[in-house]
């Protein structure tokens, strides 16, 4: 009976325990964080930080879905300063662990890409799973356009990003795939691009995500178009490819015929071409035809042979332009060809890594070949015809 | 009590002076003298009047015995066997079998120059008819429930089991009540050391008055300061012989339509008769829905807690946009928030229980109006704690055992308690606290979780997973030809 008394004596006792943890953040005294922009004042040299929040405002206890969008700015010498100085302006804690997207300027990104990065890796706040995008100009002036949906701009964004591999032209990395190479000497990454413009028939800029930032050394080197950011999908990994859907417009003779393609298999051998280590990609891709120009007799296989071979050497120039540019104009690796020959020919990559930068990948000899299948030829089918 | 072993005389007057003086101030003692042809009294009937049968007494037993008696000339002899004829089968020359036998709705009949008096029952107080089961409601399977009355109880299992393997042992418990407590088991089922072990904590019962099975079971519990029950009580005739044929002994008490199990694993209080019944895939279909309700039922409000003032990160983006325009401007905390609406709720369950049935309803739909919407109207109480302490609540119901939901129900504060304190650490600790308690727990000998340890793999499965009739385990000793006809299946 004592142990019972003091039991319960020690159970009430603990019970006013309940509420005393310095941890307890309410949902009524919290502001989620939704997007983060990163800028750098090249002036002032300050870096500038921007949120934008969503806050449970007392006006709206009801079932109002409108929720009030506070975005603001404050200055410092490092992020982290810049952070914390906004809490000047703040009425609420900030919750950083609902914050999907990370929009470095293109100030910020030039300069110090790899400081960014590093206090995103560092902070126990942030989730690596985010999305890290570069914004073309200043971030935070993008953050502050308005979502064209009207929706909460974090959520557009969401979308974007989902949409990427219906059309390839944008890859957006997160905070953990581009930790995991961002300090490579050897390559470069390419991530999402965030710009703004005037859409068709629009009279206000809005948001853009397409095209792609190269990142090499720490800093941002250059842009990436719509089209070399969907070769890096289709020869990075599979990861990227899986379930990418893209639009090809095949010439074939006097037509055109319009395919929507996916990847089937990639991979990628060790060559030797004029004494030199060389790279052979094989790409098998499925395409069905969305569209013809002309009559064309499809269920004839020697035609349907002709749009295969037309739309696989179509596909081989495409890349073969985009590794050119890479190889030649940007000197980036970012296909990853280093990490390949790492693991899988690692003498060969003792031997080479040294000059690899400067002198192997910028002349190095890249063979791609492309099969494409086309199993299906739609709905429709034109019977007879030449 | 000192009338023990005080021997009857062969004097009725005297044998009735002494009962006069037992059943001193008691109204409804009754003497009944029976006069021979010449007017002389040669023997006397006591009885209690409330207990007995009056009706056939005055119609039937009175008329017979004394046209016997007249008829064969009024002796001694030939009225003894009137009686006999009448029903009189008891014999017995103690003072203190006749006090019992009187108590115990009989009648008892002095004999003129016997030191033996004769004695029959003839309960004739009344009881509720067997009707449908108040507690355990199912669609399918039998209607009958048990009454306060032990005979029409055993009388409910012994129709059942038609065997000559169903034996019962009576005890008489209650120092004043001197209640009837059956234990039943099928001898070829049942695990002897139970059996003993029952017998021995039967025979340890120190009661006054047995008001109920209830303070049986709190006595003979192996571990009663434990929140969890560790005997199962039922008004189903069905389901005790289905324990019974499971090996399990079956307690009927006088007075309570509850029969007690023993020993009881956890799970048989999440499983209704009617898993039974029911086609195996459906049964288990609801066997995995009560499991999920007793885990909401347990921890929903803290983990709710837990998540919404410490673990922030854990709640989908989505739902938390949700809740940031749900608690705006809510002035609790969301541990006091839940703490009133838990206390709320209980009040309203409380007062529905204990109202009539009529108003009961009307007043749970009323609570439920007021409570629920105008706190949320008035910005008290946000509309995710009233929708987690609803479903919490409603979870709890689908528990088919009373008492282990009342369990859960009262573990939850605690749980609120320590989840407001420290998270969804104290909530796992708390957890991992609850299976060793659990684990720790016997039931006369057997282990109430049923865990790997002690059992093979099938019997493990079985206690969670209702199989189809075919492959549930056969009876676990070879099945008396004699017992019952067909094929023995476990159910269960």
């Amino acid at each position: 009976m004592r142990t019972i008394k003091r039991g319960v004596l020690l159970l009430l006792l603990s019970a006013m325990l309940a509420g005393c943890s310095s941890d307890i953040r309410e949902i009524s005294d919290i502001a989620l964080v939704m997007l983060t922009a990163i800028d750098y004042d090249e002036q002032k040299q300050l870096y500038v930080f921007t949120v934008n929040c969503l806050e449970a405002s007392t006006n709206t206890a009801g079932n109002t879905a409108r929720k009030p969008e506070w975005i603001a700015s404050a200055s410092g010498p490092s992020v982290f300063e810049a952070a914390r100085n906004l809490r000047s302006r703040a009425g609420k804690v900030l919750i950083w662990q609902h914050d999907k997207f990370f929009l470095i300027g293109e100030s910020a990104a030039r300069r110090s890409f790899y400081e960014v990065v590093d206090f995103l890796t560092r902070s126990r706040d942030i989730r690596l799973s985010s999305f890290l995008i570069v914004a073309q100009g200043n971030a935070s002036e993008l953050m502050r356009t308005r979502a064209e949906t009207g929706d909460l701009l974090s959520n557009e964004m969401l979308g974007k990003v989902k949409n990427e591999q219906l059309w390839g032209k944008s890859l957006t990395l997160a905070v953990k795939d581009i930790v995991n190479e961002y300090t490579n000497p050897y390559r470069g990454i390419v991530t999402g691009k965030l710009s703004k413009a005037k859409p068709m028939g629009g009279n206000r800029e809005v948001l853009f995500l397409s095209g792609g930032s190269v990142i090499q050394q720490g800093r941002l080197k250059e842009w990436l178009s719509g089209d070399d950011t969907l070769s890096i999908h289709i020869l990075v990994n599979k990861k990227y490819w899986k379930a990418l859907e893209f639009a090809e417009y095949v010439p074939f003779n006097d037509r055109r015929v319009a395919l929507r393609m996916r990847v089937g298999k990639r991979s990628m051998s060790l060559v030797r071409a004029e004494g030199k280590p060389g790279i052979a990609i094989r790409i098998e891709m499925s395409g069905s035809i969305t569209s013809i120009d002309k009559k064309l007799n499809l269920a004839d296989p020697a035609t349907l042979h002709g749009v295969e071979e037309a739309a696989s050497r179509y596909m081989e120039q495409r890349l073969k332009v985009s590794l050119n540019r890479f190889q030649r104009e940007l000197k980036s690796d970012i296909i990853g060809f280093s990490d390949y020959l790492r693991q899988h020919h690692p003498y060969e990559w003792k031997r080479i890594s040294k000059t690899w930068v400067t002198d192997v990948y910028p002349t190095m000899p890249i063979r791609v070949r492309v099969d494409v299948a086309i199993p299906t030829i739609g709905m429709s089918e034109v019977i007879g015809g030449p | 009590m000192d009338k023990i072993s005080t021997p009857l005389e062969p004097s009725v007057a005297r044998n009735v002076e002494s009962l006069r003086r037992l059943f001193a101030n008691n109204e409804q003692i009754v003497f009944h003298t029976i006069e021979s042809s010449s007017g002389i009294p040669i023997a006397a009937m006591i009885y209690l009047n409330v207990l007995i049968d009056m009706e056939r007494l005055q119609q039937h037993i009175l008329p017979q015995i004394s046209l016997h008696l007249h008829a064969a000339g009024g002796s001694a002899h030939s009225l003894e066997e009137a009686a006999r004829a009448q029903g009189f089968e008891q014999s017995f020359g103690q003072l203190d079998v006749a006090v019992r036998t009187i108590a115990d709705a009989g009648l008892v009949l002095c004999v003129e120059g016997r030191s033996e008096a004769l004695g029959m029952r003839l309960p004739g107080y009344g009881k509720r008819a067997v009707g449908a089961p108040m507690t355990e409601v199912n669609v399918r399977g039998p209607r009958a429930g048990f009454i306060e009355d032990a005979d029409t109880n055993l009388g409910l299992i012994y129709r059942r089991l038609k065997t000559d393997r169903l034996k019962s042992k009576s005890y008489r418990i209650g120092q004043e009540s001197q209640t009837d407590v059956t234990v039943l088991y099928l001898d070829n089922q049942v695990d002897t050391g139970v059996l003993q072990e029952v017998e021995r904590r039967l025979t340890a019962v120190r009661l006054n008055v047995v008001a109920d099975s209830a303070q049986i079971e709190e006595w003979i519990q192996d571990s009663p300061y434990s929140p969890f029950p560790q005997i199962q009580n039922t008004e189903r005739p069905d389901r005790v012989t289905t324990a019974l044929n499971r090996g399990k002994v079956a307690i009927v008490t006088d007075g309570s339509p509850n029969v007690l199990l023993v020993p009881a694993a956890f799970t048989d209080f999440l499983h209704p008769s009617e898993d039974l019944y029911e086609k195996f895939y459906f049964a288990n279909f609801l066997r995995g829905l009560r499991l999920i309700t007793l885990f909401i039922s347990l921890f929903l409000p803290s983990i709710y807690i837990a998540l919404s003032t410490f673990h922030l990160e854990m709640i989908p983006t989505p739902l938390m946009l949700t809740f940031l325009t749900a608690k705006a401007g809510i002035p609790l905390p969301t541990f006091l928030e839940a703490l009133v609406m838990e206390i709320a709720f209980e009040i309203l369950r409380e007062a529905s229980v204990r109202l009539p049935q009529t108003v009961g309803q009307s007043v749970s739909i009323v609570g439920a109006l007021i409570i629920g919407e105008a706190a949320v109207q008035s910005g008290i109480v946000s509309r995710p704690m009233v929708i987690v302490v609803a479903l919490t609540g409603i979870a709890s119901f689908t528990i088919p055992s009373f008492n282990t939901a009342i369990t859960m129900r009262m573990l939850r504060f605690p749980l609120m308690f320590i989840a407001a304190w420290t998270g969804v650490l104290g909530i796992s600790l708390c957890l991992f606290a609850l299976v060793l308690h659990l684990c720790s727990l016997k039931s006369f000998g057997k282990s109430y979780l049923p865990t790997l340890e002690p059992m093979r793999w099938r019997d493990f499965v079985s206690h969670y997973i209702l199989l189809p009739i075919k492959h549930r385990k056969l009876s676990r000793t070879q099945a008396s030809p004699a017992a019952v006809g067909g094929p023995k299946h476990e159910d269960d």
